[in-house]
């Protein structure tokens, strides 16, 4: 069921209510909830829930390393130890089931001591080199050391030492930072299925390792980092590249594959550089994963080949152009009948109905949609996580926003034959990416005849670009504001976490240039959230949903599909 | 309405009115120190600097230096806490993988852009590994506003100069003793 249909059968229309006052109450449903207390608070939980879940659920805090949301059950820590009554010692909550009334209790002193001896038995043989450790800052050791341990140390003896800067492909392992809570052992067993990780040996020689000292060879390393609650796995794109205290997070949709996974975008705000992108925990699209190719995919936006200004080839010479000679040109050339306009379903659907709105007054009649054909129709990921053989984000957007416009608009297969007949403009609007990210597209270039000029909106060179007559920047998707409709059908925020880039500029920007014939100077306008709020909320998302809770994990719109093998 | 305030005129004194006599006590007194100078230097409290350099107390904080370990090596880290602290925003480090994995971690760029300085004392206040002093050097002139980024070369040539002091103070038993208390032995990592 939709979130869509559940949101309005909270909320019915005002007429209805008497009605429904009138009627008799429905006869309550036997229990099926288990109450129990914590710290005097009384949690109404379902059966099997566990303790530290019922905690989580009231508000209240459990120190844990090994305990994840999204992984299975180690109990190896012993961080999460909480008071049962009737029970003579403290027990794990990440690994005891909730039962009706039981008396939980988190803060007692029994508790804080134990927790206290816990953590420094896990900082026996912790080298403590957070000087050179990159996760110093979001360490789970320095937290916990923080707010539980402050304990004088009394480790005498020489500590037990491991391996350190093991190269084990994207990853580096350092065994002697390890405190085993199997966080990755679990991931690369239940995750991915490809079980690299184990813990070898025993008692205080129990190392974290890689069988065959291979290397990882699944496609979500980097989540490996990011699960790890000490510095034991690092990235090696992250490493010692900036401390993390330097970066702030923007909360954002990854736009380079259809499944639209949360992601956060980390920046350091002074220089407005993208230092690394992390998953953001969505229990309905990606949970707490992403893949490398999201992860790392970001470099383009910082590569050689970025394009910068507007360039235009004219009479066998480049020469670099403002936008507003664009603009001015522009309007003409889009001469119905003389033009084939390719829209990217890269582009965020506020982009999409700006510059198609423009186009329909323009009476543009041939509008190509530039995604794979066969790859939009593959709304499951191919690899039964998370990985879309789409590799552009808002196809299914693409059709909404044309539908909401009443746009004809082709398919790449149709615009192939399109272009065929020989237009005398080519248009191609919102294209990111480098040459195999857009591989896709190789027919459609090749498909133009030489007598058709070529106009290519794109953030990077493409081989193509060298017969093209108008080059444009085009804005990353991390430079953006906006929203991109899923392959689940989910509409999600995106957000810019870094001012546009050179003399780049979003469709926004082109349609407004196209209708007004003057280039926008403000970077960054808040064009994306205003048609977001006017344009897309309307059309989708019903009314009880305010901007500021739509903004954090999504709504489905349209049809809910099952979610792939995340599920 | 008037705006104008009629002010009582004040008439000076004829000996202020006549300024020969203040003129004529002024130049005693110049007379009088040339005189001194030229008969009795060594009461002037003026040194002949570049050439005579004052001694300044060896608490004085002055320019940074980085120090190094016995290897020779700098002993920074680039743990970049430093750069937190600063309030000033002038201490620039890029951080590379050391190709010791002993060691890990350096800083191949370290810069220090003195004159953004305000020579706080901070970053040597929060360093870890005692790598960055304020030096006792006190010099700091240039024609060029580049010459004042100081390189990690630079601050380690700094340091050099000031070896003594800071072996001295780093390495005497007594001194970690009455500087750093009892549990922690002369900073290392490894």
């Amino acid at each position: 069921m939709s979130d869509e249909k559940n949101v309005k059968a909270v909320a019915p229309p005002s007429g209805a209510v008497d009605q429904k006052v009138a009627a008799p109450p429905p006869p309550a449903p036997p229990k099926k909830t288990v109450t129990l207390e914590i710290n005097g608070m009384k949690v109404e939980v379902e059966p099997g829930t566990t303790v530290f879940n019922a905690a989580v659920k009231a508000g209240i805090f459990i120190p844990h390393y090994c305990y994840h949301p999204d992984l299975s059950i180690a109990g190896v820590c012993r961080m999460c130890m909480v008071e049962i009554e009737k029970v003579p010692r403290p027990q794990i909550s990440c690994n005891t089931v909730a039962t009706e009334g039981m008396v939980v209790k988190t803060d007692t002193d029994k508790i804080k001591e134990t927790v206290k001896s816990v953590l420094e038995l896990h900082l026996i043989n912790h080298p403590l080199d957070c000087p050179i450790c990159d996760k110093a800052g979001e360490c789970g050791l320095q937290n916990f050391y923080r707010d539980y341990g402050l304990y004088t140390p009394r480790m005498d003896f020489e500590k037990v030492h491991k391996p350190k800067v093991q190269d084990i492909g994207t990853i580096v392992l350092d065994s002697e930072r390890c405190i085993l809570c199997t966080r990755c052992v679990r991931f690369t067993a239940e995750v991915t299925k490809t079980s690299e990780l184990g813990i070898f040996q025993r008692g205080d020689r129990s190392t974290l390792k890689i069988y065959d000292d291979g290397h990882l060879r699944n496609d979500y390393t980097g989540n490996l980092a990011d699960i790890c609650p000490v510095g034991a796995l690092t990235a090696k794109d992250f490493r010692f590249q900036q401390r993390v205290w330097f970066l702030e997070k923007t909360a954002s949709v990854c736009g380079l594959c259809a499944h639209g996974c949360n992601i956060d975008v980390s920046v350091n705000p002074k220089k407005n550089e993208l230092y690394r992108v992390e998953p953001r925990r969505n229990p309905e699209v990606n949970k707490s994963w992403i893949c490398d190719d999201g992860r790392w995919g970001y470099q383009y936006i910082t590569a050689d080949t970025r394009i910068h200004l507007p360039k235009k080839h004219w009479e066998g010479v480049w020469r670099d152009h403002t936008w507003m000679d664009f603009f001015k040109e522009m309007p003409a050339l889009l001469e119905m009948g003389k033009a084939v306009v390719g829209l990217s379903t890269q582009m965020t659907n506020e982009e999409l109905f700006d510059l198609g709105t423009t186009l329909k007054n323009l009476e543009v009649t041939s509008v190509v949609r530039l995604a794979e054909d066969e790859a939009v129709e593959d709304k499951k990921p191919f690899d039964g996580i998370l990985k879309h053989r789409d590799l552009t984000p808002n196809a299914a957007g693409f059709e909404q926003v044309m539908k909401w416009l009443g746009l004809k608009w082709l398919t790449l297969a149709q615009g192939i034959a399109e272009v065929a007949r020989g237009p005398e403009w080519v248009f191609a609007f919102g294209l990111e990416g480098g040459e195999e990210r857009l591989a896709h597209l190789q027919p459609f270039w090749g498909a133009i005849p030489a007598t058709s000029r070529l106009a290519v909106h794109a953030t990077n060179a493409l081989p193509v670009l060298s017969r093209a007559t108008w080059v444009l920047p085009n804005v990353s998707f991390y430079e953006k504001n906006g929203s991109f409709v899923s392959a689940l059908n989910r509409l999600q925020r995106v957000k810019a976490a870094i001012p546009w880039q050179y003399m780049a500029r979003d469709a926004h920007a082109v349609a407004l240039g196209l209708r007004r014939g003057d280039d926008r100077e403000a970077p960054n306008s808040r064009a994306g959230e205003i048609s977001f709020q006017k344009v897309v909320a309307p059309n989708t998302v019903s009314e009880e949903v305010t901007f500021k809770k739509f903004t954090k994990f999504g709504q489905n719109v349209g049809a809910t599909e099952t979610l792939g093998g995340m599920a | 309405m008037s705006s104008v305030v009629n002010r009582p005129k004040y008439k000076l004194p004829i000996s202020q009115r006549v300024y020969l006599i203040a003129i004529v006590k002024g130049m005693m007194i110049t007379g009088r120190h040339f005189l001194k100078a030229l008969f009795n230097p060594k009461s002037m409290p003026n040194i002949g600097y570049p050439e005579k350099k004052r001694k300044y107390s060896p608490r004085f904080r002055g320019l940074q230096i980085l120090t190094l370990k016995a290897n020779g090596d700098v002993r920074c880290t680039a743990c970049m806490l430093c750069a937190t602290a600063c309030p000033a925003d002038c201490i620039h480090i890029t951080a590379a993988e050391h190709p010791d994995p002993k060691v890990e971690k350096f800083p191949k760029e370290f810069n220090i852009d003195m004159l953004r300085c305000v020579f706080c004392g901070m970053c040597e206040e929060a360093c870890p590994v005692d790598a960055i002093r304020m030096g006792p050097n006190y010099e700091l002139a240039s024609f060029e506003r580049s010459d004042f980024i100081f390189s990690k070369e630079d601050l380690v040539r700094l340091g050099n100069n000031a070896q003594s002091r800071v072996q001295d103070e780093v390495t005497s038993p007594q001194n970690v003793e009455r500087l750093v208390g009892r549990d922690l032995a002369p900073p290392s990592l490894h």
